[in-house]
């Protein structure tokens, strides 16, 4: 069984009665665990959407979109939200973090929606921290480190959540080449000892290469 | 029944729950203008003078030896705690004056016929009565009895007369009884006792000086 | 619950004007609100002080049905009894016996109708302060049955001075003419134009020779401990007198004007709590829906992450929690702070002294604070300042992610 299959998904956005968007046609492609995969296409190719929708904060139009066996288009928003919370984690191109917390009150955010308790909460944060080479920087306002930092501390949020699916939409697009090439090796890293499964969305080539898998999407479509 | 002078000797006496009293009284009076009274018992209220001239009203009371105008307010207060208001006493020419008369009709009476009127006041008329209804006697135009009704219609006071004499020159009622309505076993009963009428009366007993001798 | 907390705090650190306005308008509103209760409260105390010190006393007890329409005819008959029953009730500091009757008073010069009354000279300054307020003159004394006090108007129309003679006439108990000479020995200033144009003294002995009452009064008046408690007194004398044959009346029943005033006043407070709440709610309102609008995508990525959408609600509450709790925290210290500073000197209305005389109240106010209001206006704008937060915190808590994201 694959970890993730997703099944003759159409998206389609309806401004109103009549201008309709087709954002996603027929899609079809499965994820195995510890997959380092990524999606490739234009601007306006459907790839934020379909990482969107994986990642269940969407639902597709029509078809389905299985997690071990279990369909998440049926799910309530209510069920969503919960199933993102345990299941997955999120690094947006920018603005991922709390602006008000620190670095580590950040990554230790979703675990404290879990319920984690404060100690483990505390250990798992500084530890990851401190395995990315941020161990300087715990106390810092997020609105005072790099854009590089940023992306980094958003990795570690999901990492210490002990998300299995770690979905990044153009993780590197606003950062240097060697910033970005450090946050692919991170989460490369991170892939291997962790198991933790990547999907990520870019038209950086230097990304591209790294993958396992590209899928390219053009037009709503997987060609 | 005033004519132009009149002079006499009335009792009036006062009936009310609490207590009953019966006063002597000396009575002068000149057309309508001027009227003078004085109490001649019983011993406590003896000497005690009223003179009214036009609407001016002055009491003396010999026990103070001191002469009170009363202001205009009270001149609608009863006189002496009876069922007359100093008003009352005072202001026949009004209803002449103050009233337009209409005769709603006849009745029979145990004292002869009697023509129903009704006297309703004139607007600009300084009178507080909604209306009064008088029996007169046909014969002679002797009054019978008179209805007092307040502005909203209701019945406040009734003057009875009843003793038909003839007394100096006139046929008049001799006994005036006011039945108040309003306060409950309040009534006053006026007896005619002697009077003369058209008789010269010295001008000077309408005077303040005269108020305040005692004979 | 300690990072949502955090969350909040810092968000209102991260917009520092806007939030201290915010607090600003909450103190200001509240301090206002605080300081204009306690002036009127003051203001009514006064009041009722000053008026029922004068004539009406705290309590007042006559034959049933005089309130409605006075006259000797519904007098007490031998008040001994009443008057030690009255007596036996601890809250009663005394009692005193009066005649009252409309009369009509008269110098050489000129009459007026009076409400004369007779007083007994040892016990009324027990329980009324009239006695403070002759201006010339003295008061009535034992044995001085031939003197009077007259109103300072009523001495002015009657054109007499001390030691002048003026007599009263009316009628009797037994229907008789009541008439008597009295010396003036005393000229009253109370201020108050419905006492010094109509009222006249003579000793209780003296009207009840004038009006053949002998061993009879018209009314029993009675100075309380505290003239708040009137209504509970005139309950425990209620339940121990024949209320057939007698009328218990507090001060609010005899003067329904004065009641009436009162209750103006509390409903004028209540005018102004509305509109300040309005003026509160409105600016936090508006200072959590900018702060909930600034931060959109911040919630679309919190809802992303799994946050419930009741914890959003929280957050955002809380924030509007910390901005009241610390305003109304400043609104109180101010309020009662300002309140305490004028409840010990007055404050001076001077310029309209002339009319607040007729009300009673004299031309300085003094605030009183209580606790109970004073809690109850800080919990009503700090449970305002909460409730309006809701809006903002729906609208954030019911964002859907991925368009929150997408904001700018």
């Amino acid at each position: 069984m694959a970890f993730i299959e997703v099944k003759d998904v159409f998206k389609e956005y309806a401004q109103d009665a009549v201008i309709k968007t087709e954002a996603l046609k027929e899609i079809n492609l499965t994820v195995a665990k510890k997959d380092f995969i990524c999606i490739a296409g234009p601007s306006g190719s459907g790839k934020t959407t379909l990482l969107q929708l994986v990642g269940a904060l969407d639902k597709p139009t029509s078809g389905k979109i299985f997690y071990g066996g279990e369909d998440i288009t049926v799910l309530s928003s209510g069920r969503l939200a919960d199933f993102r919370l345990r299941k997955i984690g999120f690094v947006f191109q920018a603005y991922n973090l709390i602006n008000t917390l620190t670095a580590l009150e950040n990554t230790e955010y979703v675990m404290l929606l879990q319920g984690v308790n404060n100690k483990e909460r505390r250990e798992k944060a500084e530890g990851i921290l401190k395995k990315v080479g941020l161990g300087d920087f715990l106390h810092r306002r997020v609105n005072r480190l790099s854009g590089g930092q940023q992306q980094r501390v958003a990795v570690c949020r999901a990492i210490a959540a002990e998300a299995e699916v770690i979905l990044a939409d153009e993780p590197t697009a606003n950062l240097d080449s060697q910033t970005a090439a450090g946050l692919i090796e991170l989460m490369r890293q991170l892939n291997q000892e962790k198991g933790t499964t990547f999907i990520f969305s870019t038209h950086d080539k230097l990304v591209m290469d790294k993958a396992d898998k590209v899928f390219q999407l053009k037009d709503g479509r997987i060609v | 029944m005033r004519g132009d002078t009149l002079q006499g000797k009335y009792t009036m006496q006062v009936i009310t729950p609490g207590w009953q009293r019966t006063l002597e009284l000396d009575v002068w009076s000149e057309g309508r203008d001027k009227t003078f009274i004085r109490i001649l018992s019983p011993a406590k209220e003896a000497g005690v003078g009223t003179l009214r001239i036009k609407e001016n009203m002055w009491n003396y009371l010999p026990k103070v030896e001191r002469t009170i105008k009363i202001p205009p307010s009270m001149m609608l207060q009863a006189w002496m705690g009876s069922d007359f208001c100093n008003d009352d006493l005072v202001k026949e020419s009004s209803l002449v004056n103050d009233y337009t008369h209409n005769i709603l009709g006849e009745e029979e009476t145990n004292l002869g016929a009697a023509y129903k009127i009704e006297l309703i006041p004139k607007p600009q008329a300084a009178v507080t009565w909604g209306k009064l209804i008088f029996l007169v006697r046909k014969d002679g135009f002797i009054p019978l009895r008179e209805e007092y009704y307040n502005e909203h219609g209701k019945l406040i006071k009734i003057l009875e007369y009843s003793q038909i004499k003839q007394v100096s020159d006139r046929v008049i009622p001799t006994l005036w009884k006011m039945i108040s309505l309003t306060k409950e076993g309040h009534q006053t009963v006026i007896e005619v006792k002697e009077v003369e009428y058209n008789l010269p009366i010295d001008g000077d007993i309408f005077t303040l000086a005269n108020l305040k001798r005692i004979e | 619950m300690r990072t949502f907390l955090k969350i909040a705090w810092r968000n209102i650190i991260r917009s520092k004007w806007r939030s201290l306005i915010t607090i600003a308008a909450i103190a200001f509103g509240l301090a206002a609100l605080i300081f204009i209760r306690a002036f009127v409260e003051g203001a009514d105390r006064t009041m009722i002080e000053n008026y029922t010190d004068l004539i009406p006393g705290h309590l007042q007890i006559h034959k049933i049905g005089f309130h409605k329409k006075m006259g000797l005819e519904r007098s007490i008959l031998a008040p001994e009894k009443l008057i030690e029953v009255i007596k036996a009730e601890p809250e009663v500091v005394n009692v005193t016996r009066r005649i009252k009757d409309y009369c009509l008073v008269s110098s050489s010069e000129h009459s007026s109708g009076v409400l004369l009354m007779g007083i007994d000279p040892s016990t009324e300054p027990q329980v009324s302060y009239l006695h403070k307020r002759i201006r010339h003159g003295e008061y009535l004394s034992k044995d001085k049955d031939d003197q009077i006090i007259l109103g300072k108007v009523l001495a002015e129309i009657l054109n007499v001075e001390l030691g002048d003679k003026v007599v009263i006439m009316g009628q009797a108990a037994d229907g008789s003419l009541a008439s008597g000479a009295y010396r003036l020995c005393g000229i009253l200033d109370t201020g108050a134009e419905e006492i010094d144009k109509t009222v006249a003294l003579i000793t209780l002995k003296a009207a009840q020779q004038l009006l053949v009452m002998e061993g009879k009064i018209s009314e029993l008046t009675l100075r309380i401990e505290s003239v708040y408690n009137a209504a509970d007194v005139s309950q425990k004398l209620k339940a121990k007198i024949d209320t057939k044959e007698f009328e218990v009346l507090t001060w609010k029943e005899i003067s329904p004007l004065t009641a009436q005033w009162l209750e103006f006043d509390r409903a004028f407070i209540n005018y102004i709590l509305f509109i300040v709440l309005l003026v509160v709610a409105s600016g936090i309102f508006n200072t959590l829906l900018m702060s909930v609008l600034e931060r959109i995508r911040e919630f679309g990525i919190m809802l992303a992450l799994g946050t419930k959408r009741i914890q959003i609600v929280l957050m955002v509450a809380l924030e509007s929690l910390i901005l009241g709790v610390i305003g109304s925290a400043l609104g109180v210290t101010i309020g009662v702070a300002v309140s305490l500073y004028f409840g010990s000197r007055g404050v001076n209305l001077g310029k309209f002294a002339s009319a607040l005389e007729n009300y009673y109240t004299g031309s300085i106010i003094y605030p009183r604070l209580y606790l109970d209001y004073v809690v109850g206006f800080s919990l009503i704008v700090l449970i305002t300042s909460v409730l309006v937060s809701f809006y903002p915190a729906w609208r954030a808590a019911n964002l859907k992610p991925v368009e929150a994201i997408k904001h700018f």
